[in-house]
């Protein structure tokens, strides 16, 4: 026989033996396509708010002048490409309900009053717990000092690790404020200023002239500037030459940038305030703390599945029949490979974090005794994930085909391979993702890694609880399944 | 010792087993024979505990025997599958240790019982050794000693001989000879017929799903009414000539 007939008839012995299996064909269709579009919507929305336009940034607003004035700066602020604006709910903190009168002239008179301070350190322990990583206030004389135009101070608490999201943050609070306060308030600043400097009056009237032309210019700028950042952005997956290209006036536009928001926090007076827990380390990025979370917890799924597949291996190599004719019971068959996956899991959290720890210095050991909670939960949830795989398969190579897919959906929709807090999901798939044990695994670890929480805060013990739940609840599962698919007869 | 009384066991639509009756009597080897398909392994798999929704009976010394739902049961007994039950990635003392501890020896009864069926296995010398480096000959004769780790009384062999050399079956033979001399019993189902009419001191037929005949190789042959046949010719005598493809 022929080198090419022989192949050929070896190749059709291959493919009636691939069509015949109905579970690996069903699989190898099933897993690119639930893969690609799980994958397409969660770059949509990592990268395009779900529209394919400008990537969205999670701005919480906590409005304390609650004026006409701040409501058209908030609505300024949603109307930004690049920002979701959340409004921070202070109805906690307002000390009595009154009804607020707005003045001819814009300013309120009966303002809400609320305990500043009570927001305050409301707001700061939402940064620094990392349920907000930008906040900005709108101060309670905001309408007034618009009214008497003067320039309004704005504050801005932030996660000073979060800097991708800063920047962005930065030109959607200058593009609104462009649209609210307008050339006027700005020249109407200017020209005030210069009044009480002696400046005359003619002179103040040329320069206003100047001015309001230079704040259509810059706002025409900015509004150039925003459409332009998205091409640039795109272009990162093209051909090596034309990254360079790029990557040079990226560079330049970088630097234009940083002058012109320096420039503009003159014009938009704004006190920053970092906020990092104390304990962070310096050089730990939020990407960083990020990977080595996400790869951890997905590896680590990814081997304790292929561990729980040893029972399968045992059934499908004679051994498990061997067990089951010994005077110990099956439930006490399962416990063990139970046990068996959960001592292997223990020892790979072991080395993968202090690989991590060594290579990129993110404080895994800060708090040995909340790594080991959460580590020990994840490992339980993993490891019942793992063995009620191969409860559920009737063979390794189906168990190993179901956890490809089930991980890496998993791991997209929990959080793994990019951070949520920075996509623009839509209520139904956040929910989705929030269902998935990997999200509260992640939800832990980051809380532990980044916000420096411990394993009695609130964030860490409800992702805890979620685990345990999964954990329980695929154990009883893969106990049923497991008296149904291999005990009886 | 054993006895089992109109034992039946279905797969779903198929009759594997159809009230089958014989006894294993103290310090005997009862053969059980039958073409491919007879319902011998069903049969073995009920008494070791491995199917459990049978009907009939069985009893140990008279009392109810209940392997599948009873640990200690299936305690009493030794099993040596028809496949090599073994964990390749150990090593044959490991191996021998981890089913002896499954049955409950301490470690120093683990430790003697170890070296003694190594030494029935003629393993000693590899006893560090991994299974994954056995010849098929070595591993049916550790295949064996793991079932014989906590000294049970009666030991179920399922064609413990298949696909091995001369040489390991006659010394799994030679073993085997050696545990009934002790006072062991055995059960024992092979397709080989010399080796029943070696081993076995008497010969249960199995043919879909009953046991058509029991008794002795002499007994079984003044049964067929040809008195100077061999167990072969009464075996096909009984069960056919047909080809049996399950």
């Amino acid at each position: 026989m022929q080198t090419l007939s022989a192949g050929w008839a070896l190749a059709r012995k291959d493919l009636r033996s691939f069509l015949r299996d109905r579970t690996a064909l069903v699989l190898s269709i099933l897993v690119p396509i639930a893969l690609v579009t799980v994958f397409g919507w969660i770059m949509a929305y990592a990268f395009g708010g779900g529209s394919g336009g400008m990537p969205q940034v999670r701005l919480r607003v906590a409005d304390l002048s609650q004026s006409k004035a701040s409501q058209n700066f908030v609505e300024a602020l949603q109307n930004a490409d690049m920002l979701r604006v959340q409004k921070v709910d202070l109805s906690n903190y307002q000390l009595a309900v009154q009804d607020s009168v707005e003045e001819p002239d814009g300013s309120v008179s009966n303002p809400a009053q609320y305990d500043e301070t009570g927001v305050m350190k409301s707001l700061e322990k939402m940064v620094t717990e990392g349920d907000a990583h930008h906040i900005l206030v709108i101060q309670k004389d905001f309408a007034d000092k618009i009214a008497k135009e003067n320039l309004p101070e704005l504050r801005m608490l932030r996660d000073p690790g979060r800097q991708m999201e800063d920047r962005v943050i930065q030109i959607g609070v200058m593009q609104a404020s462009m649209g609210v306060f307008g050339g006027t308030v700005f020249s109407d600043a200017m020209g005030r200023i210069l009044s009480d400097q002696g400046m005359d009056a003619q002179d103040i009237s040329a320069i206003r002239g100047y001015m309001d032309q230079i704040g259509g210019t810059i706002e025409s700028f900015y509004d150039n500037q925003a459409e332009d950042e998205q091409p640039s952005k795109e272009d990162t997956g093209k051909a090596a030459d034309e990254n360079k290209e790029l990557k040079g006036k990226e560079e330049g536009s970088a630097s234009t940038m940083d002058s012109m928001m320096e420039f503009m926090n003159q014009m938009v007076p704004m006190e920053t305030k970092d906020l990092a827990p104390p304990d962070r380390g310096k050089r730990v990025t939020y990407q960083q703390a990020q990977s080595v979370a996400g790869m951890t917890v997905m590896m680590l799924l990814f081997a304790l599945t292929s561990c729980g597949s040893v029972l399968l291996a045992e059934r499908e190599e004679g051994t498990l029949k061997r067990l089951f004719a010994q005077p110990v019971s099956r439930n006490s068959i399962l416990l063990g490979k139970f046990l068996f996956v959960f001592v292997v899991g223990l020892g790979q959290m072991v080395i993968l974090f202090t690989y991590g720890e060594l290579m990129f210095r993110v404080g895994l050991f800060r708090d040995p005794l909340t790594l080991i909670v959460l580590s020990v939960t994840w490992v339980m949830t993993g490891g019942a994930f793992g063995v009620f795989l191969a409860a559920i398969s009737r063979s390794q190579k189906q168990a190993e085909s179901l956890a490809s897919l089930l991980i890496l959906i998993m791991a997209a929709l929990g959080g793994c391979w990019f951070p949520l807090q920075m996509m623009n999901l839509p209520i139904v798939l956040e929910t989705v993702c929030k269902s998935t044990m990997t999200y509260w695994a992640m939800t832990g670890f980051q809380a532990m890694l980044w916000n420096q929480q411990d394993w009695l805060d609130d964030k860490i013990l409800i992702a805890l609880c979620w685990q345990w739940g999964w954990a329980v609840l695929l154990s009883f599962a893969a106990l049923f399944f497991y008296r149904r698919n291999f005990c009886r007869g | 010792m054993l006895k089992i009384e109109e034992l039946s066991y279905s797969y779903q639509d198929r009759q594997a087993v159809c009230g089958a009756s014989f006894e294993v009597r103290e310090g005997e080897c009862l053969g059980l024979l039958g073409p491919n398909g007879a319902g011998k392994t069903t049969a073995i798999s009920c008494m070791v505990g491995l199917l459990s929704a049978w009907q009939g009976a069985m009893s140990w010394h008279g009392e109810p025997f209940q392997p599948a739902l009873q640990a200690s049961d299936r305690g009493q007994l030794g099993f040596v599958p028809q496949e090599i039950a073994l964990y390749a990635n150990l090593t044959a003392e490991e191996n021998l240790d981890l089913f002896g501890e499954l049955n409950g020896l301490g470690k120093a009864e683990r430790r003697k019982a170890v070296e003694k069926n190594l030494e029935l296995a003629g393993l000693v010398d590899r006893q560090k050794d991994l299974v994954r480096t056995f010849s098929g000959g070595m591993q049916r004769r550790l295949n064996l000693a793991a079932g014989l780790m906590h000294s049970p009384s009666l030991v179920l062999l399922d064609e413990p001989t298949v696909g091995v050399d001369p040489q390991s079956r006659n010394h799994l033979f030679e073993t085997l000879l050696q545990l009934k001399a002790d006072g062991v019993s055995l059960l024992y189902t092979t397709h080989y017929m010399e080796e029943a009419q070696r081993l076995c001191d008497r010969i249960a037929i199995m043919h879909e799903g009953s046991v058509i005949a029991v008794g002795t190789p002499q007994e079984l042959a003044e049964q067929s009414g040809e008195p100077e046949s061999d167990l072969e010719e009464i075996f096909l005598k009984l069960t056919g000539r047909s080809l049996r493809d399950d």
